[in-house]
């Protein structure tokens, strides 16, 4: 819990905080542009009017004087200029003729040579509520005084005011809005291009045109107002956007570390002794957890494995033990219950003997096996002569051979094997012993040795009474014992784990034992060692 | 009583032998499991002591073979401590359990308990007159409160005749029964622990019955 808690909530924290961070500063950039861009548009309607308003300024187009404070005189396209004056300033291209340039942007007077029916109000302007439903595709209708005045209606209304002022500084035409508190003298002097600037909580376009100053100006706070309404917007997309992330993170963050809340449960169960419980690793997974969860699954199977050998070795011991003590206990109970002969308590005593040299040795494999399985014992391993070591083995056997009447054969090819010539020495004996116990007197047991490549072949082959196939499975299981007699005449044979030591030998060897038997027939156990292990 | 000790380890069955006979009991034994299961299958016996480890044939193996013939009171030994061992055995047929290692002490008192049990007798103390009991548990007859001190011999005899209240024992039956067959056998030693027996007890308690064998009637 602890865990799950501490690391998903850290890391939670911290997706959130860059999170939040990098919508803060993405939402300040964007509504910085936005108002930029508003800005931009705003400033760029500004000039888009001058098309219209300076016509209406100079007199050249007429409108509803109720919206005028200042009625500009009436000028005509076709009027003659008075005498002595030079041609009207629309005629003539200007500067911006001159240079080529696009007129519109340098300020001064529109490109005159559109069709005239095309200076009706802006295609963004507004429609004003009467004018609704009029024609399709927007527009005002043909331009004419009436629509012209109902833009300017418009626009006043949205607090768009406008004027103009001759070359000597007199106000010749101004909107009924015009704050009349603007002294054109404060205009920069050398005004080529159409100037903006802020004041008074207005944005102001101001141009020349050679006969006028022309300004035209519209409210900061409709900019305002747009870019506010916008500004929230992006802020509330932003918002959103930030709480869905973090959602998501949330049951990201979750899925991904959900292995580890899996990997505590288990080790959590495994230390109360549910040894066998695994962790769950989706097959799909591989990244650092699913390897780590692969690595202890690994250790806890190796856990599970050594807790089993150590259960398994304890409950072996102590199960083989009971005998033996049932026996010393016994014969000295019944010893000493009364008054007993010597030669009793000589007989009870030589019985204890007997029984405690069968723990003695009992005892023995058991550690031998155990420390042979789990490596403690590292066989020394050295260049022995295969030869040799089959020889010594069968010298061994031999008397009890003769003893039984039964032949005793080697066919055996020396050749030089890295080994431990004592293990494997205590191997071939061991089998021989078995074949010979289990063979019936006339009949021959062979040793064989062989050369096979880069390994080497042994085979222990007896024709006695072989063994059955039900107990050929269990044949090098510890304390398996085909037959319940109990001969003690060597160290651990006799419980069953004479076959178990020699099979962990073979194994310490990198080798290989197998067994097969015909019963009545022939018996035979086959070991294959490397040459150089 | 004649018991059967079925234990391939000879120590233990040596002193199996010695203590049980000490106690008492005609002892005979056998050292695997197809011989036991033989002879336990041929023979009468009071008691079967049962080892669960034996070479040839299991002691589940002869348990169950057993069974199919003989009702014989089975006590079984094994090493090992399983309540799943006891519950299969007990299911099997068994009639008790001893893991090894054991009293010999709670040996014989099982045995006690499993033979008192097998005749029938609810009480420890049986009468076989107004004046004789047989203390099953101690294994001793009183006359009268006291202690008769009958050797080992016609306390078995006795006793014989007691599991088989108001039945006729045969002749070769009270041979059987007291003689193992590692012993001697002699029909005239029966004759003579009979005669010693009728004369402690008491003439008239042990009836012949001619040409049969003898009876001890029931009491009351």
């Amino acid at each position: 819990m602890k865990i799950r808690a501490t690391l998903r909530w850290q890391l939670q924290l911290y997706y959130f905080l860059i999170l939040l961070v990098t919508l803060a500063i993405l939402t300040g950039l964007s509504i910085h542009w936005m108002q930029r861009s508003e800005q931009f548009v705003h400033d760029s309607r500004l000039r888009d009017l001058q098309r219209i308003l300076i016509p209406v300024l100079t007199g050249l187009h007429q409108v509803d004087p109720s919206l005028m404070s200042k009625v500009p005189p009436s000028r005509s396209i076709r009027r003659p200029p008075p005498p002595g004056e030079s041609p009207p300033p629309y005629r003539r291209g200007g500067a911006a003729d001159r240079q080529g340039a696009p007129p519109q942007r340098r300020g001064g007077l529109p490109d005159r040579r559109g069709p005239p029916d095309r200076l009706g109000p802006p295609d963004w302007l507004e429609e004003p509520p009467e004018r609704r439903g009029g024609p399709p595709g927007g527009g005002w209708g043909p331009p004419t005084r009436a629509s012209r005045s109902d833009g300017l209606r418009e626009l006043i209304r949205k607090g768009w005011y406008f004027a103009a002022w001759n070359r000597f500084g007199e106000l010749e035409a101004a909107s009924r809005n015009f704050p009349g508190s603007i002294d054109p003298n404060e205009f920069p002097r050398d005004l080529r291009e159409a100037q903006i600037r802020n004041h008074n909580g207005y944005r102001q376009l101001i141009s020349r045109t050679p006969r006028e100053r022309i300004l035209i100006a519209y409210p900061q706070s409709i900019l305002d107002a747009d870019v506010q309404r916008r500004a929230w917007l992006i802020s509330g997309i932003s918002l959103a956007l930030l709480v869905v992330s973090t959602s998501v993170g949330w049951w990201l963050i979750g899925r991904v570390l959900r292995p580890l809340k899996d990997i505590e449960e288990t080790a959590n169960d495994i230390a109360k002794g549910q040894l066998d419980r695994r962790i769950q690793v989706a097959p799909s997974s591989s990244n650092e957890i699913s390897e780590l969860s692969d690595n202890l699954n690994q250790t806890f199977q190796q856990f599970e494995v050594m807790f089993e050998r150590q259960a398994r070795f304890t409950s072996d011991a102590s199960h083989e033990l009971r005998t033996p003590i049932a026996v010393i206990l016994n014969h000295c109970q019944y010893g000493l219950a009364k008054e007993r002969t010597s030669d009793e308590y000589r007989d009870a005593l030589k019985a204890c003997q007997r029984a405690g040299e069968r723990m003695k040795n009992l005892t023995l494999g058991l550690l031998e096996i155990s420390k042979l399985e789990s490596g403690e014992i590292h066989l020394e391993m050295s260049d022995c002569s295969l030869g040799e070591i089959a020889e010594e083995a069968v010298e061994l056997i031999e008397p009890l051979a003769l003893e039984k009447g039964i032949k005793l054969r080697s066919e055996i090819q020396d050749v030089t094997i890295r080994a431990n010539g004592d293990r494997l020495w205590q191997v071939l004996v061991n089998l021989l012993n078995n074949a010979i116990r289990h063979t019936p007197g006339g009949k021959a047991v062979t040793l064989r040795t062989e050369v096979a490549g880069k390994q080497v072949k042994i085979a222990v082959i007896d024709q006695g009474e072989g063994i059955s196939e039900e107990a050929i499975p269990h044949l090098f299981e510890r304390f398996y014992r085909v037959d319940t007699s109990r001969s003690r005449a060597q160290k651990g044979s006799g419980f069953g784990l004479g076959l178990a030591i020699c099979e962990t030998i073979v194994k310490a060897h990198r080798g290989t034992i197998q067994v097969k038997s015909q019963p009545g027939i022939e018996t035979r156990f086959d070991i294959c060692l490397p040459r150089l292990s | 009583m004649k018991l059967l000790i079925i234990e391939d380890e000879e120590d233990l069955r040596s002193v199996l032998t010695k203590d049980l006979a000490e106690a008492g009991y005609t002892i005979e034994t056998e050292a695997n499991g197809s011989d036991g299961l033989l002879r336990a299958q041929h023979f009468d016996y009071d008691l079967i002591i049962l080892d669960v480890m034996l070479p040839g044939m299991d002691g589940w193996q002869v348990l169950e073979r057993l069974r199919k013939t003989k009702n014989t009171p089975v006590l079984m030994l094994t090493a090992r401590d399983s309540t799943e061992d006891r519950v299969y055995g007990l299911n099997l047929g068994s009639d008790d359990f001893v893991v090894k290692p054991f009293e010999l002490e709670e040996l014989k008192a099982r045995i006690r308990a499993l033979l008192r049990r097998s005749q029938g007798a609810t009480a420890p103390l049986i009468s076989i007159n107004e004046e004789i009991q047989l203390d099953t548990n101690s294994r001793r007859v009183f006359k009268k409160g006291v202690d008769m001190e009958l050797p080992m011999k016609e306390l078995n005899l006795l006793e014989i005749f007691v599991q088989r209240m108001g039945s006729v024992v045969p002749r070769e039956t009270i041979a059987e029964l007291l003689y193992s067959d590692f012993g001697e056998t002699e029909s005239n030693t029966i004759d003579v622990y009979i005669y010693n027996l009728r004369t402690k007890l008491g003439r008239g308690i042990i009836k012949t019955r001619r040409g049969i064998g003898y009876e001890l009637p029931k009491y009351p």
